[in-house]
């Protein structure tokens, strides 16, 4: 009996399990939790990103340890390297494929293979490898190692062997030291250089330049009277031969010690410390000085120019271009914005004509902003720059000065492109303030010029904030159309400088957005430029998240103030 | 109060009043301007693309122009050099074809000249003494304060060097390029030769060459250079009768069999090279144009006749444009019509009266002059766009060496003989490409999710999550486009197999789950209901690093080799590192914020008094969600889609980063493409302005504004009528 009974339960069991997930299946249940996992794909895409962006980008700041390598290369060769993994990879192309292939383990390891950044560029090349990781037959650490770094040419990886003055070697004890000491020492005098030395010959070279132009503008006016000119060239030039020589001086000065490298297979790498930035000893640093350098790379990235072909050093000129591109659009957007908003809805008769004008506002939102690029490039730079050129410019014709592509047209055209924000939730915050507020300032005998001004103005100036920063933190992330208008690769020199005029409109600028694309997809070496690339789209995204989130507490805070006094 | 009633004041307040209301007015019209001139702005760069070309006579002058074998003039049409017979160039004003100043080149006469391919202003000619002897004309522009001064002059090359063939000279050409002069000449018997010279220099003799001797084809009576100097065209001009001749190098020549342009029945009357010589123009007694283009990898047939032009007049001569692929066909009887080969269109047709014995087309093609026996008539062109029709831009068209019509975007190359090739349809397409896999990714995630945070989340939950989606709304594309091209794609390269098994088994997975928490006591299921993308978020990540990891094996578990492979062995698939489906995913991800933003709020903004009458009625909550929610929200979710299919036609860095940008015609989704917006962010930084690649590039972003004005006003007015439809409420 049991036993039959048995029987006949196992296969009731299994039909309710089965009836009962079918039943479930055709209930709602499936669907919503598929609707669930919906959402959580897109907040794991979302972390994803945003986690793979702030390891990699933090990542780039750190003194990474560095190794000791011998392997095994694609021609059986055996070779010992300092370096240090920055990518790893599941496959091994057949290029880097060791040819004693067959004698290595291949079961135990998987198959990878790795990419290692061996710096020492130009004298030991290529400065990075892809390497079988299963013919790596040894990789420690050793203590001795330091990092420098160049101002060109990428790091130095190696052990220190002697420093040089003037060709013959220092008797020390503490080499590091030692370094330390003279790094200090060409940092002090290369300060002097740029700050005494530079400066000057730029203000001389550029005197010089306007006295040119004041000649060919005296040439197209026909004055003949020129003697005054060629005076004032000679004080230049006499100055300029001063300022050469004092230049000549302190280089020679900066020349004067020398570094002796020993790199992984023995041979010397001799490093003038006129080319080194900082050097720091990876395997053997303790937190403190961990710490230390983390923040000095921090600093530096933010206020060096960028080297070798934006591979290397810092972004400074790409954030300064941002930030100046930004401010100049905002100065033009705001007011701009405001104006509208304010016609629309408090002078403008509401109609047909007024909703058509909302109508197209929303809809330029929508509009691609390449599409504002190929008409800034079109209008601002050829039609309104050609004809500022042909007006005001043509000393310098044939060579345009606005007629091409600079920071003016930029800001402009980022400006047509946000404006539609600004408009939108200007006129929100306008219809929230109440009529009967505008009415009753009107009852008290106020003006519309001084209702507008005095009360709905400033009870509305939450939301322009708010369209003000939402304005800036799109125009901070957008590329697309300052490709066309005036971003370059690089520029050479900043927007700001201490020439007159000081704010230089036309000239060209670096833009951290397009520095991404720029490194991205145009450097030699992707592999060297991609550490700093997560670390410029960090800054570029805590820029802009940092944006929206004034914008959300300033709308906040002034929102606040307001109901309370509007209560 | 005293204050108030001061006139003085009232005067001021009124002031600031009008003051205010003048300046906001104007600012406020100003913006509205603006926006129309963005549009105006676009439609009038577009617009000359599109106005058919006019040919006008300006003047005729009595010119005797029976020493002339060859005249030219220069980029300005300020001067026209002509050749004589008598050994001299002639410089004559363009307009007033009063001679200016007469250059003896050479003692002793010319008996025909031909210019020295592809170089401009550089010539040959046949003198009398069996001799070719090479010159060119250039001008000197001097200015001084605002005055131009022009001096036009002549000049020997290779110092004077004179090449001397005693057999005789019957036809000749020149060919020249950066490392060597190639001469051939057709002789009076049955050989030919062909000289080169290697290194030669516009000051130094001609000296050392190396020369072939070739059998002459029977019936040729001209002999020319085809592309690069690589080829020679033996060509009959009244039977149209033709050989090729390859050279490989000069001690390397392959001679190919003859052939013929038109049938034997129509008889050839004239024909003419187009610019590159990779084409003739040949007429014939049928009062046709045929263009024949040469075929080099074909050995069967060399030419292949690749257009018609239906002129419907027997043509006596053509005059092809120097910088362009047009030409300028004339009749017996003196008409003209102005033509362009791509386009495959007649432009204008014109008379000059009487069959010209010598025109001259300017460099620019702005101007014709056509010297009669007594006067000559000076005709100007304006035709700046004859390149772009309908044809051109949407339709398949056979170009100089394509056997069969093709759609390609290639508007640019480094030889400027070149034919660009404008047809739009490749970038249309890779736009839609990119739109339909953005959209196939992005729409599900985000409708999907939408529904689930505005209906089955936990109040707090959704207050976090929304603002989190719509955060990613302002991440720069720039960055999104960089993680795909550079960090997503290798990756999605070496695990295809298993991202592609993910997308079937996160969906199992997930419903698996859901059923094994059904069965839990209802007491903990209770609790965890509104908790479930919690428990999704731990399975995905979990389930996507085993796949991951083991990804090699299920590859060869299921297609017994690497899918890349294997898709290429099945289905000829060709997989390229940044394709449609990374596009997709990524753009996907770029326009989720937007459509989840716009979905959520129509979901959770339909009134509640609907749903509770539907369960009141007895729904169930699946019921009233997809009968009644979804339905009432439809204009808002319909306004989301707008939104981000608009969003993703007009994305610009996302693509320029991860499609490869090849503009190639493909619907698979493994391959690249080039959308509208990035092929205006490659090519316009180089295009000059005014030309016609800058207008297409132009039209190309009027385009893109008419789709994304569509897909928003469609966006636009979907809301308003949701909006109207829950207004009450």
């Amino acid at each position: 009996m049991p036993k039959a009974n048995d029987l006949a339960l196992a296969p009731t069991r299994t039909r309710l399990v089965r009836d009962s997930f079918l039943d479930w299946f055709s209930s709602s249940e499936p669907v919503v939790w598929l609707c669930s996992a919906c959402i959580a794909l897109v907040l794991i895409a979302i972390f994803g990103v945003l986690g793979l962006i702030a390891v990699r980008g933090l990542a780039y700041f750190s003194a990474a340890p560095v190794h000791t390598f011998e392997y095994t290369d694609h021609d059986g060769a055996s070779q010992i390297v300092f370096g240090r993994v920055i990518e790893r990879l599941d496959t091994v192309p057949s290029a880097i494929r060791t040819s004693a292939d067959a004698e290595l383990d291949t079961t135990s390891e998987p198959e990878q293979s790795w990419l290692i950044k061996t710096g020492n560029k130009r004298f030991n090349p290529p400065d990075y490898r892809w390497v079988d990781s299963r013919a790596i037959t040894r990789k420690d650490l050793d203590d001795r190692v330091v990092v420098i770094e160049r101002t060109a040419s990428g790091n130095v990886y190696g052990v220190i062997e002697g420093i040089f003055q003037s060709g013959s070697q220092i008797e020390t004890n503490d080499r590091w030291n030692e370094l330390q000491i003279r790094l200090e020492r060409v940092q002090e005098l290369r300060n002097q250089i740029q700050e005494q030395v530079t400066l000057e010959i730029n203000q001389v070279n550029f005197e010089l330049e306007q006295l040119r132009l004041e000649a060919r503008r005296r040439d197209l006016n026909s004055q003949l009277n020129q003697s005054d000119l060629a005076n004032k060239n000679q004080t230049l030039t006499t100055r300029y031969a001063i300022l050469q020589d004092e230049l000549e001086r302190l280089n020679a000065d900066l020349a004067r010690d020398e570094l002796h490298i020993r790199i992984a297979d023995g041979r010397i790498l001799t490093v003038p410390l006129q080319d080194t930035v900082r050097a720091w000893m990876p395997n053997v640093m303790s937190l403190k000085e961990h710490t230390a350098h983390y923040l000095d790379s921090i600093w530096s990235f933010l206020l060096d120019d960028p080297r070798e072909s934006n591979t290397e050093g810092g972004v400074f000129p790409a954030l300064f271009g941002t930030v100046l591109m930004v401010l100049l659009m905002s100065v033009v957007v705001t007011p701009v914005g405001v104006v509208a908003a304010l016609y629309l809805r408090e002078y403008a008769k509401q109609g047909p004509f007024v909703r058509l004008i909302r109508i197209a506002v929303v809809n330029l939102a929508g509009v691609p902003s390449i599409v504002y690029g190929v008409f800034g490039l079109g209008l601002f730079v050829y039609v309104v720059g050609g004809t500022l050129d042909s007006l005001f410019f043509t000393q310098s014709l044939p060579a345009p000065t606005f007629g091409t592509p600079g920071l003016l047209w930029a800001s402009l055209t980022l400006a047509m492109l946000t404006v539609p924000v600004v408009i939108v939730t200007t006129e929100q915050g306008l219809d929230r303030i109440p009529n009967s507020i505008r009415e009753g300032s009107s009852a008290l005998g106020a003006t519309k010029a001084e209702t507008l001004l005095k009360i709905v103005l400033p009870m509305a100036s939450p939301s322009i904030l708010t369209g003000m920063i939402l304005a800036v933190a799109r125009a901070a992330g957008e590329v697309a159309p300052l490709v066309l208008v005036g971003v370059v690769k690089l520029a050479p020199s900043l927007p700001i400088d201490g020439q007159f005029p000081y704010l230089h409109l036309e000239r060209k600028f670096m833009h951290l957005g397009f520095h991404i694309y720029d490194l991205a997809f145009q450097s030699p070496n992707v592999y060297a430029a991609k550490p700093l690339l997560f670390a410029t789209a960090l800054l570029l995204l805590l820029m802009i998240v940092l944006l929206n989130l004034a914008a959300i507490v300033m709308r906040n805070r002034l929102e606040s103030k307001y109901e309370e006094s509007s209560v | 109060m005293t204050t108030e009633h001061s006139p003085r004041t009232a005067r001021r307040r009124a002031l600031v009043d009008g003051l205010l209301r003048v300046t906001v007015t104007t600012g406020g019209l100003s913006v509205v301007v603006a926006i129309v001139v963005v549009l105006i702005y676009l439609i009038w760069m577009v617009m000359p693309i599109f106005l058919p070309a006019t040919v006008e006579h300006v003047r005729t002058e009595p010119f005797d122009s029976r020493d002339v074998l060859l005249a030219t003039t220069d980029a300005h049409n300020e001067s026209l050099a002509a050749v004589t017979r008598g050994g001299s160039v002639r410089f004559l004003d363009a307009r007033s074809l009063e001679t200016q100043a007469e250059v003896q080149i050479y003692n002793g006469s010319f008996l025909s000249v031909k210019p020295i391919f592809p170089r401009s202003n550089a010539y040959a000619a046949k003198t009398n003494n069996n001799e070719l002897i090479f010159f060119r004309v250039y001008s000197v522009i001097r200015t001084e304060g605002n005055q131009r001064f022009v001096r036009n002059q002549a000049e020997l090359l290779f110092d004077g060097s004179t090449i001397r063939f005693d057999e005789g000279i019957f036809d000749f050409d020149v060919f020249q390029d950066e490392s060597k002069l190639r001469i051939v000449v057709l002789g009076p018997t049955l050989t030919s030769s062909l000289r080169e010279y290697k290194d030669v220099d516009d000051d130094f003799v001609l000296s050392d060459f190396d020369e072939t001797r070739l059998s002459r084809a029977e019936f040729a009576n001209q002999v020319l250079f085809g592309p690069q100097g690589r080829y020679i065209y033996e060509l009959n001009t009244n039977n149209g009768r033709y050989r090729v001749i390859a050279i490989s190098s000069i001690d390397k020549i392959e001679e190919s069999r003859a052939g013929e342009f038109t049938s034997p029945e129509n008889k050839v009357v004239a024909i003419a090279p187009v610019l590159g010589r990779n084409s003739f123009l040949v007429s014939d007694h049928s009062g046709k144009i045929t263009q024949w283009s040469l075929l080099p990898a074909r050995t069967d047939r060399n030419f292949i006749p690749i257009r018609e032009f239906d002129v419907g007049e027997v043509i006596h001569s053509i005059e092809s444009e120097k910088h362009r692929k047009g030409f300028i066909a004339l009749a017996a009887n003196g008409n003209g019509h102005l033509a362009h080969t791509t386009s495959n269109s007649i432009l204008a047709t014109f008379s000059v009266g009487e069959l010209p014995k010598l025109t001259v087309l300017s460099p620019r093609a702005d101007q014709l002059t056509a010297f009669g026996e007594k006067e000559a008539h000076i005709f100007a062109i304006d035709n700046e766009h004859p390149e772009l029709t309908f044809t051109t831009l949407f339709k398949g068209v056979l170009y100089e060496g394509y056997s069969e019509p093709t759609m390609n975007w290639q508007s640019s190359s480094a030889d400027t003989a070149y034919e660009a090739k404008y047809s739009l349809v490749p970038l249309l397409v890779g736009t839609v490409k990119t739109a339909f896999f953005a959209m196939l990714f992005g729409i599900p995630l985000a409708i999907f999710g939408a529904i689930y945070t505005a209906m089955f989340m936990t109040r707090r939950m959704r207050r976090f999550v929304k603002p989190v989606v719509e955060m990613l709304e302002s991440l720069p594309t720039v960055v999104i486009g960089f993680i795909a091209g550079l960090w997503f794609a290798p990756i999605v390269e070496a695990k295809l197999t298993s991202i592609l098994l993910l997308t079937l088994f996160i969906p199992i997975s997930i419903v698996l789950v859901g059923f094994v928490f059904s069965r839990l006591p209802e007491m903990i299921n209770d609790k965890i209901e509104n908790w479930r993308e919690l428990i999704c978020v731990p399975i995905v990540i979990t389930l996507g690093s085993f796949v991951l990891g083991w990804d090699t094996e299920l590859s060869q578990f299921l297609f017994g080799t690497d899918i890349k492979l294997w898709l290429y062995e099945i289905a000829g698939i060709e997989y390229e590192q940044r394709n449609a489906f990374i596009i997709g995913m990524a753009m996907g991800l770029a326009i989720i914020p937007t459509i989840f933003s716009i979905a959520d709020d129509a979901i959770h903004n339909v009134p509640v008094q609907l749903v509770r009458a539907s369960v009141a009625l007895g729904a169930t909550r699946w019921q009233t969600m997809s009968r009644v929610v979804l339905f009432a929200a439809s204009g808002g979710i319909f306004t989301a889609v707008m939104i981000g299919l608009s969003k993703a036609v007009g994305e610009t860095m996302i693509v320029l980063m991860a499609s490869g940008n090849s503009p190639i015609l493909d619907f698979s989704p493994f391959e690249g493409m080039r959308t509208l917006t990035a092929n205006i962010a490659i090519e316009m930084p180089e295009t000059e302005v005014g030309s016609t690649h800058f207008r297409i590039l132009i039209l190309l972003a009027l385009l893109l504004f008419a789709m994304t004005f569509t897909f928003n006003t469609l966006a636009d007015n979907a809301r308003r009528r949701w909006r109207l439809r829950y207004a009450q409420s």
